[in-house]
């Protein structure tokens, strides 16, 4: 399992830029409807990692070497350092370390269950290793092929939940 | 009388004084080391209450860390070990350090609950359905937005957004930037973190239990010593002094000690003779300090260090004694030929410490009495316990003190010429002195023996962590804390106007905090029932995707926050939010006083005349820094005005001693030469005067006065003159040296008297020197003494 896990980093860790569009329905507590946001997703080997949102309204959110910047039309840029806010910082370390293909990175923020499954695909199971990322999230199940990422299901700790679908071009 | 009965009797008086000052001191003595004792109790109001700031305003017991070296990850991580391990410590009420623990404002925090009646923005408008509406677009637009909202517990209690528009407002603006999640200066070269100790400001040494267990905290993170911990506040800062106090109090006595004992021996060339010369200084200081400690209650450090070495030059009085002691004649007889010319000298400056003591100055009067009695008692034990103790003593040898002895052998040559040059030297000096622009030290922090490299890092801490570095401050009086807390607000409202006018930059003060009873009362009443509340948050979210039942726990908390009795202060008691107004309002000793901190004042004195309109009688507004100046060197001045006392009182002993107006001139004048000439000096080598220096140059005068008096009393023939000279040079040499010794310290105070003393000395005796040799003999025993010059 670690041998094919490594398999997979070293595989994303040759991929030097990608893109794709997505598709994210957050199932809420608070809300009788789910929300679904739609954009793309840019990736920059080692640490660019950017969301565009298309709909329902549009804004970008740039990470770039641990600062996450916010752009939304009419309004100033807003920028963080995601490391002042644990659950965040994990939140986008799963993406950008698998992205990357940093297993150690990956493991600094979580406890990795990887699996093979049939047609080359694949899964991991991330379980948060940070208390205070706990308190907010209970685990992200990412899916893959090979160096592409498909599919990311967030677990929130009050039940809520995010799915998102990744399409590659 | 017989004469062994007579013997004993200064001996017992003196063994008794002793035996009862030493137990007095064994049991009974404290020392503190609290700076402002050596501030007066303030006479005016504006003066007492800035005292009353500068001693407790401050917040004694906020530390300021901040951790170098090493990389920004180094600094981070040790920031966080630090934190964590410094918040297991009980004497820790509260340790930031920037990290955020999501449990600032959450629904389990107490405060939570009050959120309805914190919030400014709280009014019956606020849950008109339009204003609900708008709230939820709002909570709508977090939910889908690309970034996640994480923790939603909060949400169904608090759709307007109260608790984080609460935390908002309480961080302000001036927060510290934050790096891998905790604080750092603009930089990045310093990881910073704020303490809070439960320690009382005055307990010095669980203070300092309490530095070194931060500082043992963080040397075992960091057992290789890349990183390095600096730490300011007040607390650490009075540690600081009282150890530098200590150890260079102990270093610079005990070489100034060695110094004396090896002029002694070289003077005196015996043992017993050196051991003997240093009782009437000891005595001088166990009893000088048992009464000051017996009429003034605790002695502060720096009064003790600074009465000791005034104490000291009380060596004098034995030097002159052995000095005197003619071969074959009994001690007995020496002190008794000498007792006017010791008396005089005694008398004159002990006058002058004793009408220092007079005033409100604390360390000042402490200083003035234990120097004042410590001089009475050694002229005393040099009179009649010496002579008792040692019917004969060695005397010294004066084969070359013969040949000084010539030197002060009056002429009578240019005896007008002389006095012409010391006037004309004494006016130049002034001149000079009245040329220079810049002569006072009025900032009271340069009399603080921390370096000033700390107290630039302790502003800068300050400045990077938001704390309060006052300078601008409006102090609010109350009767209670609710009426202290409405003024606070009335002031916040006028403030609110400058800063829209753009007449202030911001402005901190509790009621931002914890708005006065009134104040969330008036909130109280603009939430609606739970009858009108739920179909006003019904009508909002129509149309919105919102589950119906969602924000049912809001309109529940809205009722219980109708109930609530008003939040207060003692209810926030060891909360981070409890600390925080704990530095802006607190209980004195009569009624209860909040303070304003003003940033960027465009105009100080239209606040303050603002104020004094609106608020004539409860709010003061103070420019700490100008008032602190104002008032040291209101104390500058009234040692001014006592020092002219002074001269005024020396000059009347003087006189009735030597009767003739000229002979005083003739005294007076080197005195006055080498005290003027000892400031343009000062001022030359570009020291700022404070009020130290004044109080070593009333030394000066008394020494000056001391050696004129030895000088024309004891200078009668060619062997008393050797004598004289012996004695003049063995009290100048010792003097000059453990004074010079002083001025090396970098405590300013020691420094100013030492340095003052190292020059007025040297310069004194020569004066006098010099005007004795071309003046008449004065000597009585010399024919030509009453010819007129």
């Amino acid at each position: 399992m670690a041998a094919e896990l490594e398999g997979v980093m070293r595989a994303f860790a040759h991929v030097r830029s990608s893109e794709a569009r997505f598709e994210e329905t957050r199932q809420m507590a608070a809300l009788s409807a789910p929300v679904i946001l739609k954009g793309r997703l840019e990736f920059v080997a080692p640490d660019r990692l950017v969301k565009r949102i298309e709909t329902p309204r549009r804004e970008s959110y740039t990470l770039q070497q641990g600062r996450l910047t916010l752009e939304r039309s009419g309004e100033p840029d807003r920028t963080m350092d995601v490391d002042s806010h644990p659950a965040l910082h994990s939140l986008s370390e799963a993406f950008r370390a698998t992205l990357a293909g940093d297993v150690g990175a990956l493991k600094r923020h979580f406890s990795v269950t990887f699996k093979s499954e049939a047609q080359g695909l694949w899964s991991m199971e991330l379980v948060p290793l940070d208390a205070r990322v706990a308190e907010h999230v209970e685990k992200l199940i990412l899916t893959g092929r090979g160096p592409v990422l498909l599919q990311a299901i967030t677990f929130e700790a009050g039940g809520d939940q995010s799915d998102m679908r990744i399409t590659p071009p | 009388m017989s004469a062994p009965r007579a013997r004993w009797i200064p001996l017992a008086i003196w063994a008794l004084a002793m035996l009862l000052a030493g137990l007095w001191l064994a049991t009974r003595l404290t020392v503190t080391h609290d700076l402002s004792v050596f501030l007066p109790a303030g006479a005016s109001k504006p003066e007492r209450l800035l005292l009353d700031e500068l001693q407790s305003g401050q917040s004694a017991q906020l530390l300021l860390l901040a951790i170098e070296g090493g990389d920004e990850d180094a600094r981070a991580l040790a920031s966080q070990r630090l934190a964590e391990r410094l918040r297991q410590d009980a004497d820790m009420a509260l340790v930031i350090n920037g990290a955020t623990d999501g449990k600032a404002m959450q629904a389990d925090n107490p405060v939570f609950a009050y959120r309805f009646l914190l919030s400014p923005g709280v009014n019956p408008d606020l849950f008109a359905a339009h204003n609900l509406r708008a709230a939820l677009e709002q909570r709508l637009g977090e939910l889908s937005s690309g970034m996640p909202m994480l923790n939603k517990r909060w949400l169904p209690h608090d759709p307007l957004g109260l608790a984080p528009g609460l935390m908002a407002q309480w961080q302000g603006d001036s927060l510290p930037n934050r790096r891998h999640g905790v604080w750092f200066d603009e930089t990045g070269a310093r990881a910073l973190l704020l303490v809070h100790t439960r320690v009382a400001g005055f307990d010095l040494d669980r203070q300092e239990g309490v530095i070194k267990r931060i500082r043992g905290a963080f040397d075992a993170l960091d057992p290789h010593g890349a990183l390095h911990l600096r730490m300011t506040g007040p607390a650490v800062f009075a540690v600081q002094s009282r150890q530098a106090i200590r150890q260079e109090s102990t270093v610079l006595s005990m070489a100034a000690s060695m110094a004396g004992i090896l002029i002694l021996l070289l003077a005196y060339r015996s043992w017993r003779v050196a051991f003997v010369s240093a009782l009437p200084v000891a005595s001088a200081m166990v009893v000088g300090l048992c009464v000051t400690g017996w009429l003034t209650g605790p002695v502060h450090g720096i009064a003790l260090a600074f009465a000791i070495v005034l104490v000291g030059i009380t060596l004098d009085y034995p030097l002159h004694l052995f000095s005197h002691a003619r071969p074959g004649e009994t001690l007995a007889r020496t002190a008794s030929d000498l007792a006017p010319a010791l008396s005089i000298s005694a008398l004159t400056t002990a006058l002058a410490f004793g009408i220092l003591a007079i005033g409100d100055f604390r360390g000042l009067v402490q200083l003035g009495i234990m120097a004042a009695t410590g001089i009475l008692v050694a002229a005393l034990v040099t009179r009649w316990v010496l002579p008792a103790a040692w019917p004969s003593v060695p005397t010294p040898r004066l084969t070359w003190a013969h040949g000084m002895g010539a030197v002060i052998r009056p002429t009578g040559r240019h005896a007008g010429l002389t006095l012409a040059a010391f006037a004309a030297v004494s006016l130049m000096a002034v001149l000079y002195v009245q040329s220079r622009p810049a002569m006072w030290e009025d900032d009271l922090a340069a009399l603080s023996p921390i370096p000033s490299a700390d107290r630039q890092l302790d502003q800068q801490l300050r400045q990077a962590m938001g704390a309060p570095d006052v300078r601008h401050v409006i102090l609010i009086e109350g009767v209670d804390q609710e009426s202290t807390l409405r003024q606070s607000e009335q002031v916040g409202a006028m403030l609110d106007a400058l800063v829209q006018q753009g007449q202030l930059r911001g402005y901190d003060h509790a009621a931002r905090y914890l708005p006065s009873a009134a104040t969330q009362q008036a909130r109280q009443q603009a939430i609606p029932l739970p009858e009108a509340l739920g179909p006003q948050l019904a009508t909002a979210m129509a149309g919105l995707p919102f589950r119906t039942d969602y924000f049912e726990p809001f309109i529940r908390d809205a009722e219980q926050a109708r109930q609530l009795a008003p939040l207060n202060l003692s209810m926030l008691a060891d909360t981070p939010l409890g600390i925080r107004v704990g530095t802006l309002l607190r209980q004195g000793a009569s009624g209860w006083k909040a303070r304003v901190v003003l940033r960027g004042v465009d105009d100080p004195a239209a606040v303050g005349k603002l104020l004094q309109d609106a608020l004539p009688e409860s709010a003061h507004f103070m420019d700490l820094k100008q008032s602190t100046e104002a008032m040291v060197s209101r104390f500058r001045v009234e040692a001014l005005d006592k020092g002219l006392l002074i001269g005024g009182m020396i000059l009347l002993i003087l006189w009735a001693w030597r009767k003739s107006p000229m002979q005083l001139v003739r005294a007076l004048l080197p005195v006055l030469a080498s005290l003027t000439l000892t400031v343009a000096m000062l001022l030359a080598m570009g020291e700022r005067l404070n009020l130290f220096h004044l109080i070593a140059l009333l030394l000066v005068l008394g020494l000056a006065v001391d050696y004129t008096v030895f000088l024309q009393a004891h200078a009668g023939d060619r062997d008393e003159r050797a004598r004289t000279a012996h004695a003049l040079l063995a009290c100048v040499a010792s003097t000059s040296i453990v004074f010079a010794l002083l001025a090396t310290s970098s405590m300013p105070v020691l420094h100013a008297i030492g340095i003052t003393v190292a020059l007025g000395v040297p310069m004194a005796v020569t004066a006098g020197i010099i005007m004795h040799r071309h003046g008449k003999p004065l000597s009585s025993s010399d024919p030509s003494a009453n010819r007129n010059p």
